[in-house]
């Protein structure tokens, strides 16, 4: 499986890690888990409780070390296995990942540093509304729309945005969420 | 008193005494000249079933017939023979003359081992009567089911383009009927074989000799009739092959033979009629029909009458009915007989033994491959626990028929009639005159539907390998479960039969229904669908298709409503169906949907009782492609009994509603293998795999028959059914 061997490259190139095999090994069952195409919702809600916090630490940080790029579902869980001691890890992945090649990455990448609550997030959005895939942009737009409530600079950037890129039939989303949210009049609705 | 064959009679005559005959002195070169008439002392006959339908083509049932013939001439040896070929009253004296004399030349080569005559017949083609690739495939397939004689025979196929090989495989043929002890040499018939036209050893005597005439009011039925089915099986007592066998040592000059050769015209024969001989053979009576043996006033030549006018031969069968039938295979034994169930409905095939995992060495990540091979336990179709069979029983046939079948809709209107719908039934044993198919199949999509398969038949067969849809022996229909199987059997004698059944039982209806309501989130309050949500897009024709194809495999029909009190201007409707665009809930991003937010969600749309819901979301959160809530975990929630799919991976994601409406409906925990399928570990070698398994933990992101949209009727590893645990949803209802 992908996912494994994206761990497997984490961990052996992490050598801090390298030894640690109980907790290795619960980080690899936990990378699988979050690789599959579908967790379940009663899974999700649990928070992987079933899972400690070094083996969720040390796959974040491992993550946050690799070259590879990882699945948007990956990218989309790790905020569920959120600890007090792998925020830092966490807002590093979403940011490389900023560049993914993977559109789904970037698309994670934006929710995430926004999850977060990182200010890098809203910069990242401002570069994401550039991207050519509808829901890369989507994800821009839903972290600037309430950021450009309260600062019409953002405001009048989502409006270039809109009338620049209003006829690209790939953004089919992203153009109509600018569009729902009103954005042709000139101020922000308060 | 003749005993009678399947397809013919036999029988001795009376025969008076010969009286003295004085004889006066003789004086100088005089001679007196004693003419002794020629008598028969015996008859066979061979009925009209023993040929192919208009044509002089001899089917192996006359095996039964010969070895009456065989019996009859040790009772009457060194009598002499001469065959006589009937037609009967439909189309012209001259077309008849030709066909009757054609029939009289293949009895008569067939006695005398003469392949050069049915060569004759082959090469020369009379109207309908084509020998062609399926006389030759009939005597392939008799030889081949001889004992010990599979692949003995030249190939029929071979045989069409190879004249050498056609003799043998004549020869072949010929030999098998008549077994070794029935071989009549030339000499032995009247004419002595001297004349190369056959006259006084075969002939063949048009219509002129019918032994039934229709009464005028049945004869107005069945001109008025499209079909001439039932006419032509009326019919058929009058298309015959009488042998005649003539007392010991009498001898004929061909040239004085009244009758003309197979060959010629109808002159000679005119000749020789009754005075108002057409009247004998065309009078009607208003209600009654005329009968030879009743009334022996029905024949237009005399010179045949003299020589039939006692003879048990010329009798009128009684017909025996053909049967058609579908049936199952009841012992699983995958050998259909007539000892199999007949069945009153048919059922979707599950494709649950359609697949084998790759070839070793087929390197990571290779498909499983489809299994649809020649041989039953091999082969997709014949491996479905719902598969069926067809099964014709007709005592007038032999070797193989043919059976047409087609699907219908609700209305009976026609739903899947491919081009060519005929299937071949083989004989079960040489003689049992029941014929079965090989195992068929219904589907619900497209895909499966134009799925070759293998037709079952053995190689060198005309169909054998691998057949499309639309071409003979293909072995799969698209069909509706509101709908019908129909197959029609034209039997040689007799109307056409026709069987239909409905998919699922109906009595007591065997069929479920699955409501749905179907939502899609808003982007934001009071904007567009986070998908195309117009009459005619992708939600309708692709999404719900596919639900419905996956369900209807396992008798359930979906409906989709929205529920009571939905405002209409927030339902979109495209024909029969509806969906409903729902506003994201206060605090919640539709391109950001969480467990929180498929709560609030649930709690802003309840449904109807007992309706799962279905829900398109611009993202979730989960990076899921779907998830779902099913009762056993979230019976208390708000968002119990809901399907969440992700816009997001719309493109891609065309079975994700069908799969997340399955977690509601198996109600499998999520704590077990996620509510996902689990393939089985055993039996050894079973065939449910988890790759196309509908409710697998990933389902395929592109259409096709290999991909996961299969539902089984049996357990997986954690003991669930799915078949049977989804119809019991508390989500279906009875039919409607």
């Amino acid at each position: 499986m992908a996912a494994v061997l994206v761990l497997a490259v984490v961990l052996t190139s992490g050598g801090a890690m390298a030894g640690v095999d109980p907790v290795i090994n619960e980080a690899s069952r936990l990378l699988t888990t979050l690789s599959g195409m579908e967790v379940s919702k009663l899974a999700l809600s649990r928070g992987f409780s079933e899972y400690s916090d070094a083996s969720k630490n040390a796959l974040v940080a491992g993550l946050a070390r690799s070259s590879t790029w990882p699945p948007d579902r990956v990218l989309a869980r790790l905020p569920y296995i959120a600890t007090p001691d792998n925020r830092d890890d966490m807002i590093a992945i979403y940011k490389r990942n900023l560049a993914s090649p993977d559109h789904g990455g970037r698309r994670e990448s934006v929710f995430g540093l926004e999850r977060l609550g990182d200010p890098s997030a809203v910069d990242a959005a401002r570069q994401a509304l550039n991207d050519d895939a509808d829901d890369v942009v989507v994800a821009a737009v839903s972290v600037l729309l309430p950021y450009a409530k309260r600062d019409e600079s953002v405001w009048h950037l989502l409006q270039d945005t809109y009338r620049q890129r209003r006829n690209d039939v790939r953004l089919y989303n992203s153009m109509g969420l600018l569009k729902d949210s009103g954005i042709e009049r000139p101020t922000p609705p308060r | 008193m003749s005993p009678r064959t399947k397809g013919g009679s036999a029988g001795s005559h009376v025969v008076p005494e010969t009286p003295p005959i004085l004889v006066a002195p003789a004086t100088g070169s005089e001679l007196n000249t004693v003419s002794v008439a020629i008598i028969p002392v015996a008859c066979w006959r061979v009925d009209d079933i023993r040929f192919e339908f208009d044509s002089s083509v001899v089917m192996p049932g006359v095996k039964t017939e010969l070895d009456e013939l065989k019996k009859l001439r040790t009772q009457h040896p060194g009598a002499p023979m001469s065959v006589f070929g009937h037609a009967d009253p439909v189309g012209s004296d001259a077309y008849n003359k030709a066909l009757s004399g054609r029939r009289a030349t293949a009895i008569y080569a067939l006695l005398t081992r003469d392949t050069a005559l049915w060569e004759d017949l082959f090469s020369n083609t009379l109207g309908n009567d084509r020998w062609g690739l399926p006389a030759l495939q009939t005597m392939q397939d008799t030889l081949d089911a001889a004992p010990g004689g599979a692949g003995r025979a030249p190939r029929a196929k071979d045989a069409e383009k190879n004249p050498g090989l056609r003799k043998t495989l004549f020869e072949q043929y010929m030999n098998e009927l008549c077994g070794p002890d029935l071989k009549v040499a030339k000499t032995d018939f009247l004419g002595r074989g001297a004349d190369a036209g056959g006259k006084a050893d075969f002939q063949g005597c048009s219509e002129f000799n019918p032994v039934l005439l229709f009464s005028e009011k049945e004869q107005q039925r069945f001109d008025a009739a499209t079909d001439k089915s039932e006419r032509n099986a009326a019919n058929s007592p009058n298309r015959r092959v009488m042998v005649l066998l003539f007392r010991k040592g009498s001898k004929v000059v061909p040239s004085k033979w009244p009758c003309p050769r197979a060959k010629e015209g109808t002159a000679g024969c005119e000749k020789r009629f009754w005075s108002d001989g057409q009247t004998r053979r065309s009078r009607r009576l208003p209600d009654a029909e005329r009968r030879f043996p009743d009334t022996r006033d029905t024949f237009a030549c005399r010179f045949y009458q003299r020589l039939t006018t006692s003879s048990p031969c010329e009798d009128i069968p009684v017909l025996e009915t053909a049967k058609l039938e579908f049936v199952l295979d009841g012992n699983g034994d995958r050998k259909i007989d007539a000892s199999d169930p007949a069945t009153t409905f048919l059922r979707m095939g599950l494709w649950d033994n359609a697949f084998d995992p790759p070839p070793a060495g087929s390197g990571a990540g290779a498909a499983n491959v489809l299994a649809n091979d020649v041989a039953e336990d091999k082969n997709f179709v014949g491996a479905d626990t719902r598969r069926f069979y067809l099964r014709v029983t007709d005592p007038n046939a032999s070797g193989r028929v043919k059976v047409n079948w087609r699907t219908l809709k609700e209305d009976n209107s026609d739903l899947d009639r491919p081009g060519d719908q005929s299937l071949t039934l083989l004989e079960t044993q040489t003689g049992s005159s029941v014929f079965v198919s090989r195992a068929l199949m219904l589907v619900t999509d497209t895909d499966d539907q134009n799925q070759e398969t293998d037709s079952g038949l053995a190689a060198g067969d005309a169909n054998a390998g691998k057949r499309k849809h639309g071409e003979a022996d293909h072995r799969i229909r698209k069909a509706s479960l509101r709908g019908f199987v129909e197959a029609e059997y034209q039997p040689k004698s007799g109307p056409k039969i026709v069987q239909k059944l409905p998919v699922f039982n109906r009595d007591p209806d065997d069929r479920r229904t699955l409501p749905l309501h179907i939502f899609v989130m808003r982007r934001t309050v009071g904007g567009q669908g986070v998908i195309p949500t117009a009459a005619g897009s992708a939600v309708f024709t692709r999404d719900l298709r596919i639900i419905r194809e996956t369900y209807e495999r396992i008798g359930m029909s979906v409906t989709t409503s929205a529920p009571r009190g939905t405002a209409e201007a927030n339902i979109v409707r495209d024909g029969g169906d509806a969906l409903v665009l729902v506003d994201p809930p206060a605090g919640v991003n539709s391109f950001a949907v969480d467990d929180a937010a498929e709560q609030a969600i649930g709690a802003a749309t309840p449904a109807d009782p007992n309706t799962i819901r279905v829900y398109y979301a611009g993202r979730l959160t989960s990076g899921n492609r779907g998830e779902a809530a099913p009762m056993v975990d979230f019976a208390a929630r708000t968002d119990a009994a809901t399907a969440f799919v992700n816009g997001g991976s719309f493109a891609t994601a065309m079975y994700s509603p069908a799969h997340e409406s399955g977690h509601v409906l198996t109600n499998k925990s999520n704590a077990v293998n996620g509510g996902h399928y689990n393939a089985p570990a055993a039996p050894p070698g079973n065939k449910l795999l988890n790759d196309q398994n509908l409710m697998r933990n990933a389902t395929s992101t592109s259409e096709g028959v290999l991909e996961s949209k299969r539902l089984w009727d049996a357990a997986d590893q954690d003991g669930v059914n799915e078949f049977t645990s989804m119809r019991a949803s508390q989500f279906t209802r009875a039919f409607a």
